[in-house]
């Protein structure tokens, strides 16, 4: 019980703490020059990872349709549903779960380096604010290059899987690509993009959060890592299903 | 790997030392394992059975087709990302933590092994729960998805259970099984790696935790797929 409650507490110093970034970043404006060698740390590097990962998944997507749709009889349509079912929902989840482990942990273990190293104790004595030129960058950095990998890993899954269908099952491969339009429509992309927004958001939130409050030396950096990874887990999993929960909702009409 | 075999061989196992790995990693992790899988399997329903509906306008294959992906594909990946995430990044930091302390030069000098000492003990509490944890947590997945269909498609239990078993297949449960296996000897070996031989110092202990998180999970993306194409497309 205690442990729920602690987590309820977290939660509400996460919002606070989002809170007081977002206002320093309006206030102040957001740090252009900071902001951009974090884009490079966090964009760049994830980059080749982000895009291999991308390829995999589409091709074990594609794989997996494949198979299962061959067992009545339509394999024809593998390509359509296999690019709709990575883009709205396999693929912005597990090329999260690979940010979360290379742009996630790497943002919380250097925030906690800073703050077991008084970095950040010793910006406040200069008067700086910490959340402006440590915090601030990171966040709008994690987000928006989340945001950006997520689509490109996305993008790259389409060109796995139609490679996955062209080498194991001797699928014409611009077959495969000419049954997407039929079955990916603008809401399913746009299904994809919001999913792919608000776990950038999570991802974030949750390692910025994490790394600014560590505590307990060299020692707690590591366990914070892992905390906040399961953390962005979670949060990536739970978000994912009350998002496609609301899609359905709306489209359908029906409240459940 | 063949020092694992030595110890298994010549049992000169320390079974405390197992059993102390087992809880920490199979016991702990358990809630939140089954708090993924079971909004997993909610998700799956959701999404399958919109994409069933563009090709057939019928919602009898949901269960059976949302039972098969978590079987083969989404249930142990998962379970295995947030073990790499909980497990991986606990034991390389520890390890680091060990080796920065220098307890690491502490058991050489007094002629132990440390990889008899700390890694066996390890990889062999995870490898047992990590087939546990996978085992419980496709089983949770599919009574989730159960209560799923029954709320968001309206199918009974019984009918549920009827169509169950359209696709799935024994070799199905095998693949989850095997999957487990895998990723449970692969996420030890690849932390203790990263928590042995990482630099020293401080900063050593949050290197070896990302870079172990982020080895293992650029790893079981990579052998889920060659896994997946060996066991089907072969």
């Amino acid at each position: 019980m205690r442990e729920w409650s602690n987590k309820i507490e977290h939660l509400g110093s996460a919002v606070r703490f989002a809170r007081d970034t977002l206002r320093v970043v309006i206030r102040e404006g957001i740090p252009w020059r900071l902001t951009l060698d974090q884009l490079y740390d966090c964009g760049v590097q994830a980059f080749s990872t982000t895009v291999s990962t991308g390829f995999f998944v589409g091709a074990i997507m594609a794989l997996q349709i494949e198979l299962q749709l061959r067992s009545f009889g339509a394999e024809g349509t593998v390509g359509g549903i296999a690019t709709s079912v990575t883009i709205r929902n396999v693929g912005p989840v597990l090329i999260g779960f690979i940010l979360v482990g290379k742009v996630g942990a790497l943002t919380t273990a250097v925030l906690g380096t800073m703050r077991v190293t008084d970095q950040i104790d010793s910006l406040v004595c200069l008067g700086v604010s910490p959340l402006r030129v440590i915090v601030a960058p990171r966040m709008i950095a994690v987000v928006f290059s989340s945001f950006i990998l997520l689509m490109i890993g996305l993008v790259i899954s389409v060109g796995g899987g139609a490679t996955m269908a062209s080498l194991g099952f001797g699928l014409n491969p611009i077959h495969y690509v000419s049954q997407i339009p039929r079955f990916v429509t603008p809401w399913s992309v746009g299904v994809g993009l919001i999913k792919s927004i608000i776990f950038g958001c999570a991802l974030g939130l949750t390692s910025c959060y994490r790394g600014y409050f560590v505590t307990g030396g060299a020692g707690g950096v590591g366990r914070t890592v892992r905390d906040a990874a399961i953390t962005s887990l979670i949060a990536i999993i739970t978000l994912d299903f009350f998002i496609s929960w609301a899609a359905s909702a709306i489209r359908n009409g029906v409240s459940y | 790997m063949g020092c694992l075999g030595t110890e298994c061989l010549q049992l000169r196992l320390r079974t405390r030392a197992v059993l102390d790995q087992i809880f920490s990693m199979g016991v702990i992790g358990t809630p939140s394992t089954f708090l993924c899988m079971a909004f997993l399997s909610s998700v799956m329903v959701v999404e399958l059975s919109f994409h069933m509906r563009l090709i057939a306008p019928q919602d009898a294959m949901v269960p059976s087709f949302t039972t098969v992906l978590l079987l083969r594909e989404l249930g142990p990946v998962v379970t295995a990302m947030l073990a790499s995430s909980r497990i991986g990044g606990a034991i390389a930091a520890e390890l680091s933590t060990l080796n920065t302390t220098g307890q690491m030069d502490a058991l050489l000098l007094s002629g132990v092994d440390p990889i008899r000492y700390w890694v066996v003990p390890r990889v062999l509490g995870c490898l047992i729960s990590s087939i546990a944890l996978g085992v419980l947590a496709v089983g949770g997945a599919i009574v989730v998805t159960a209560f799923s269909t029954a709320s968001y498609l309206g199918l009974t239990p019984p009918l549920f259970l009827a169509h169950l078993f359209l696709f799935t297949e024994t070799t199905d449960f095998y693949c989850a099984i095997f999957k487990s296996v895998i990723f449970g000897l692969l996420i030890p070996l690849v932390a203790s790696y990263q928590g042995m031989y990482a630099p020293r110092g401080s900063l050593g202990v949050g290197i070896a935790a990302t870079q172990s998180v982020v080895h293992n999970s650029v790893a079981i993306i990579l052998i889920d797929f060659l896994v997946s194409s060996f066991w089907y497309a072969i």
